[in-house]
C-alpha cells in the first residue's frame, strides 16, 4: 500500500462497488437459483409482451433521439442562438432531475381525453414518456462533442475547403461524433427501457400495449414478488449487455 | 507589380472596451508572401479570423480582387486555412483529406485521383501514405498533407496561422521550402500569421508588424530591419538586429 490516503480511497471505492452490485447480484442470481421461476415468467404472456413493448419503445425512443440530438447540438454549438444555456438546461438538465411521475400527468393533461389528441392508453404514449425522460442522454453526449470540434478548427478549414452545412455534418461533424452518438443512443436505451413513472400514469398498464417490464414488476411484486425480482433481472441483463455491446462497438469506430 | 489580391480597408473590431483591431488598412499584392507578426495580443489572430470571413468586423471592409467580401460566407471566400496544428481530419486518409474540397465541388473520381496524385508529388509525399490516417504521419508530412488539401481547390489567397511554430528545427528546414515557393508553383498568394519575427523574415517578402490591434509597419525584410518606424518595431526587432551585427 503506498500511503494512507491510497487505501483510504481504495476502501471507499470498494464500498460503493458493493453497494451497487449487492442488489444487483442479488437480483440476477436469486432467480438463476431457481430456475423454474425464469421459466413461470416467459410462460407468462404478459412478461413477453411487456418485453416486447419496453425493447420495441426503447429502441424507437433511443432512435428518434439520434436526429433531434444532433439538430440541438449543431444549434447550441454552432448557432450559439441567445438562451443556449436556458434552451440546454430545459433540454438536458431539466427531464433527468425532473419527476417521471409529473411528467406522465403533464401529458396527461396535454395529451389526454380533453386534448384534440388523445394518446391516452396507447403505444405512442410509451413512446413519449420514455422519449422525454430518455433523450437528453443523447442531446447532452452530441452537444459536448459538437462543442469540442466548434472549438477546434476543424469545422472552419472544411468550410474554407467550400463545405456547407449538409457537408459540414454528413462528412466531418457526426463521422468525428460517431462515438458519443452511440454512447448517446446506448445511454438513452438503458434509461428508457428503465423508465416508469411516465408510462405508468400517461399510457396506464395494458397488456401487449402498454405494459413494459417496469409496470409489469410494480404490478406483479405484491402477490409474486420472486417473480417480479426475476422479471428485474432480465431488465438488468438486457440493459447491461446492450450498453457493453454498444460501447465495445464505440471502441471500434 | 501584380496588383492587389486583398485589400483591407480601416478594418476595426472591438471586444468590449478593448479594440482587437483598430482601423487597420494595407493590401496584399497577388503572388506575395505576406507576413502578419506581432505579439500575443496584437490582433493578428482577430485579422486572421476577419479575412477568413469567421470573425465580422464592427467597421471597415476586406476585399478579394476588388470584390468586397466582408459578408460573404467562409464557403464562398476562395481562401484556404492552414491552422498551426494542421487541421486534418483525422477520421479521413491522406487522399481523402487532400480530396476533401474537390469532392465538394463534384469533380470527377478521375480528375480528383489525378489532382491528389500531382499533389502528392508536388509535395514529395509518397503514394503509399495515401491510404494512411493523419496520426500515422509525422509532424512535416501533416504539414505538407495540409497544405496540398488547401491547395487542391486553388484558392485565391491562403492563410497560414504559425505554420512554423509547432516544428522542430530539422521539420521547419523540410517544410520551408514548400512555403517559400507556393505562388511559383501554384500560384497562389500566402499569408503568413507569424509570431517569431526571425520566421517572418526568412520567410516573407513583406511583413506587416501589429502591436495592440494597429498595425505599425508595413515592409519588405530589409527595410524593416533596417529602418523600423517605431519604437515598439525596434523593440521587437532588438534580438534580430543584434544578431545581425553579431554575425556581420
Amino acid at each position: 500500500m503506498r500511503d494512507k490516503i491510497s487505501f483510504l480511497l481504495i476502501v471507499l471505492a470498494s464500498l460503493l462497488v458493493l453497494w451497487f452490485s449487492v442488489p444487483l447480484l442479488y437480483a440476477l442470481f436469486r432467480p438463476i437459483m431457481q430456475p423454474e421461476l425464469l421459466a413461470q415468467l416467459f410462460a407468462d404472456s404478459r412478461f413477453r409482451g411487456a418485453l416486447v413493448i419496453s425493447i420495441s419503445t426503447a429502441v424507437l425512443s433511443a432512435l428518434l433521439a439520434v436526429p433531434f440530438a444532433i439538430a440541438i447540438a449543431y444549434v447550441l454549438a454552432f448557432l450559439r442562438p441567445r438562451g443556449a444555456i436556458l434552451i440546454e438546461t430545459a433540454l438536458v438538465d431539466v427531464p433527468q432531475t425532473f419527476p417521471p411521475v409529473a411528467e406522465g400527468l403533464i401529458y396527461l393533461v396535454l395529451l389526454g381525453s380533453d386534448a384534440p389528441i388523445n394518446l391516452i392508453g396507447t403505444f405512442a404514449a410509451v413512446l413519449i414518456a420514455k422519449f422525454f425522460v430518455a433523450s437528453p442522454f443523447a442531446i447532452g453526449f452530441v452537444t459536448r462533442k459538437f462543442r469540442d470540434l466548434e472549438r477546434s478548427d476543424i469545422p472552419i478549414i472544411a468550410r474554407s475547403l467550400g463545405a456547407g452545412t449538409g457537408t459540414l455534418l454528413w462528412r466531418v461533424l457526426i463521422p468525428l461524433s460517431l462515438r458519443d452518438i452511440l454512447g448517446g443512443f446506448s445511454l438513452t436505451f438503458a434509461r428508457a427501457m428503465g423508465e416508469f413513472g411516465g408510462t405508468l400514469i400517461f399510457a396506464g398498464v395494458i397488456a401487449w400495449k402498454t405494459e413494459i417490464i417496469p409496470t409489469y414488476v410494480s404490478r406483479v411484486s405484491a402477490e409474486t414478488p420472486l417473480l417480479a425480482l426475476a422479471a428485474t433481472a432480465v431488465l438488468v441483463v438486457f440493459s447491461t449487455l446492450s450498453i457493453l455491446t454498444f460501447k465495445s462497438l464505440a471502441k471500434r469506430v | 507589380m501584380n496588383g492587389n489580391l486583398l485589400t483591407i480597408e480601416h478594418l476595426t473590431k472591438r471586444y468590449g472596451q478593448v479594440a482587437a483591431l483598430d482601423d487597420v488598412s494595407f493590401a496584399v499584392q497577388k503572388g506575395e508572401r505576406f507576413g502578419v507578426v506581432g505579439e500575443s495580443g496584437s490582433g493578428k489572430t482577430t485579422l486572421l479570423r476577419c479575412i477568413l470571413g469567421i470573425t465580422i468586423s464592427d467597421e471597415g471592409r476586406v476585399s478579394l480582387e476588388n470584390k468586397d467580401i466582408t459578408g460573404v460566407p467562409v464557403e464562398h471566400r476562395g481562401i484556404g486555412y492552414v491552422p498551426q496544428d494542421f487541421g486534418l481530419f483525422p477520421h479521413l486518409s491522406v487522399s481523402e483529406n487532400i480530396a476533401f474540397g474537390l469532392r465538394i465541388q463534384k469533380i470527377s473520381l478521375q480528375e480528383t485521383r489525378s489532382r491528389v496524385e500531382t499533389l502528392l508529388k508536388a509535395m514529395q509525399l509518397s503514394e503509399e501514405l495515401m491510404s494512411r490516417k493523419p496520426r500515422e504521419l509525422s509532424g512535416g508530412q501533416q504539414q505538407r498533407v495540409a497544405l496540398a488539401r488547401a491547395l487542391a481547390v486553388s484558392p485565391k489567397l491562403l492563410l497560414l496561422d504559425e505554420p512554423l511554430s509547432n516544428l522542430d528545427e530539422a521539420t521547419k528546414d523540410e517544410v520551408l521550402p514548400y512555403l517559400r515557393t507556393l505562388s511559383d508553383r501554384f500560384g497562389t498568394t500566402a499569408m503568413f500569421v507569424i509570431h517569431t519575427i526571425q520566421d517572418a523574415l526568412d520567410l516573407c517578402d513583406r511583413i506587416g508588424v501589429f502591436h495592440r490591434g494597429r498595425l505599425l509597419q508595413v515592409a519588405t525584410p530589409h527595410e524593416l530591419v533596417g529602418k523600423p518606424t517605431t519604437p515598439q518595431v525596434s523593440r521587437l526587432l532588438a534580438g534580430i538586429r543584434q544578431n545581425h551585427t553579431h554575425s556581420s
